[in-house]
C-alpha cells in the first residue's frame, strides 16, 4: 500500500512501513546518520538523523532511521532550527565521550557546533560511540553474534563474552569494516590476524603462491561450509588474490592465438 | 544445572528466569554455566554475558555468604541511602560491589527494590530493614556479623 508523506513541503508517495530516513533519501532530501547502515536492522542509536514531524497536529522530533511511516498525512521537517539544536546536541554528547575521533570532529565543523565548553572534557582516547553497527553485522550479516554490549550506564561498552577472545568470532572484520570510527583495530602479523577490541587472535592460511597470509583458517572453513564443501580442506590450496590473477592471466595468455579474419567490417 | 534448564524445557525466551535461578544456586553465574546455558537454549554466549552484565541481579563474581543490598533508587537516594552505603562500605572495608576478604559479606548498591514507601532501604539476604539511619544500618549489619559467628 502506497502512502502520502510531505517532506520539506515536497509531497512524496511511499509503501507504507518506509522509514523516514530513507523516504527522504528516495526523494533526494540529505539526513546525516552515523549508526545507519545500509545491510543493516536501524537502531536509532546515534540521534544525529533527528527530524520534526507533525502527525495530525500531534508534534515530535524523532530519530528518522527507526520511524516508520504508517500512514498517509504525516510531515515531515529535516532542517528546521529545533531539529538542528537538538543534533548538535547529539554531536556534543558523542563528542564529549569521544574527543579524538576524526569524522565527529568534521561534523562539528562542518555543522558549526559551538564545542567551547567540550575543552573540559579530558581525551581517554575513546573512538567507540556505541552506535552497534558492529555487534548488528556480527549478528545479522554474518550470522554468528560474537560480540555484544555489556554493561549499562556509562560503562555499557561493546564486549566479546567475559572480555576474552571470542570462539564464535571466524576473524571476518566486518565489524572493523562497518565502524565508523575506526575504533575496531585489525593487525595482522605473524601469520595471525587479531581484532584488537575483542582479542581475537586467529591463524592464517598462507597463500599457496607467495606465502602470503590470505584469511584465517575458521573463516575459510565457515565460508567452504556455506558452500556445502568439506571442512577439513579449508586450509588447502587457497591462493591470495594477487597470485590467483596472475595464475589466470598466466592461463589465459598459454591459450592458442585465436586469429580473426581481418578487420571486422560493416557490410 | 540440568534441572534448572529443564525447569523450563530449553525455553530460550526463558533465557533471564533461568539466569536467575542459576544465579541464586550458584551465588554467581560461572562462565561453564552460561556455556551450557548457550549451548541448550542455542543462545549465543554473548546474550547472555550482555544480560549478565546490565542486571545488577546477576554477578559473574561469586559472591559472599550474606548479600547486602542498599537501594540507591529515586526515593531512596533523596531521602540518603548514599550516605548510609558509604557507612557500609566503610565498615565492612569494602567498595559497593565487593566482597570481603572472609567470604562473609557482598556489599551491592541496586537501582530500585520496588518498596519505595521504606525508603532509605537496605536488604540483607532479601530481607527488607526500611526507614533506616545511618546508625541503625551500622547495628544491623552489626547484629548479621555476631548472630552468624
Amino acid at each position: 500500500m502506497m502512502i502520502e508523506v510531505k517532506i520539506n513541503g515536497k509531497p512524496a508517495e511511499v509503501p507504507a512501513g518506509t522509514t523516514i530516513l530513507a523516504a527522504a533519501r528516495s526523494c533526494g532530501v540529505n539526513i546525516p546518520t552515523l549508526c545507519h547502515h545500509e545491510a543493516l536492522e536501524p537502531f536509532g542509536a546515534c540521534r544525529l538523523c533527528l527530524v520534526a514531524i507533525d502527525d495530525a497536529g500531534r508534534q515530535s522530533i524523532v530519530a528518522a532511521c527507526n520511524y516508520p511511516l504508517e500512514h498517509s498525512g504525516l510531515v515531515v521537517e529535516t532542517g528546521t532550527s529545533a531539529v538542528w539544536q537538538a543534533r548538535k546536541m547529539s554531536l556534543k554528547l558523542l563528542l564529549a565521550r569521544c574527543p579524538g575521533v576524526k569524522v565527529l570532529q568534521d561534523l562539528a565543523r562542518e555543522w558549526a557546533v559551538d564545542t567551547k565548553d567540550l575543552l573540559l572534557t579530558e581525551d581517554r582516547g575513546e573512538e567507540c560511540i556505541l552506535c552497534g553497527r558492529c555487534v548488528r553485522v556480527c549478528r545479522e550479516v554474518i550470522g554468528k553474534s560474537a560480540i555484544s554490549f555489556a554493561f549499562r550506564g556509562v560503562e555499557r561498552r561493546v564486549s566479546a563474552p567475559f572480555d576474552q577472545e571470542p570462539d564464535a568470532c571466524l576473524g571476518c572484520t566486518a565489524c572493523a569494516f562497518v565502524c565508523p570510527t575506526g575504533a575496531v583495530k585489525v593487525i595482522e602479523q605473524n601469520g595471525r590476524r587479531l581484532i584488537a577490541p575483542w582479542h581475537s587472535n586467529l591463524e592464517q592460511v598462507a597463500c599457496k603462491e607467495c606465502g602470503r597470509a590470505v584469511a584465517p583458517l575458521k573463516m575459510l572453513a565457515h565460508l567452504r561450509g556455506l558452500a556445502g564443501e568439506e571442512n577439513e580442506q579449508a586450509g588447502e590450496g587457497v591462493f591470495c588474490s594477487r597470485c590467483r590473477r596472475l595464475k589466470t592471466a598466466a592461463a589465459v595468455t598459454a591459450l592458442p592465438e585465436v586469429k580473426f579474419p581481418g578487420p571486422f567490417m560493416i557490410p | 544445572m540440568e534441572q534448572i534448564i529443564d525447569k523450563y524445557r530449553g525455553d530460550s525466551t526463558a533465557m533471564i528466569a533461568i539466569l536467575h535461578d542459576l544465579n541464586a544456586a550458584f551465588r554467581y553465574l560461572p562462565r561453564e554455566a552460561l556455556e551450557i546455558v548457550s549451548d541448550r537454549l542455542s543462545v549465543p554466549l554473548s546474550y547472555l554475558y550482555s544480560a549478565a552484565t546490565f542486571y545488577r541481579s546477576f554477578d559473574l563474581e561469586p559472591c559472599g555468604e550474606h548479600e547486602i543490598q542498599v537501594c540507591l533508587g529515586t526515593a531512596c537516594h533523596v531521602r540518603g541511602s548514599e550516605r548510609i552505603l558509604d557507612a557500609l562500605s566503610r565498615r565492612l572495608g569494602i567498595k559497593p560491589g565487593e566482597t570481603t576478604a572472609d567470604g562473609k559479606f557482598t556489599l551491592k548498591r541496586v537501582n530500585c527494590l520496588g518498596a519505595c514507601a521504606l525508603g532509605p532501604l537496605v536488604s540483607i539476604d532479601q530481607k527488607h530493614h526500611g526507614h533506616l539511619t545511618i546508625h541503625q544500618a551500622e547495628r544491623l549489619l552489626e547484629a548479621y556479623k555476631d548472630e552468624h559467628d
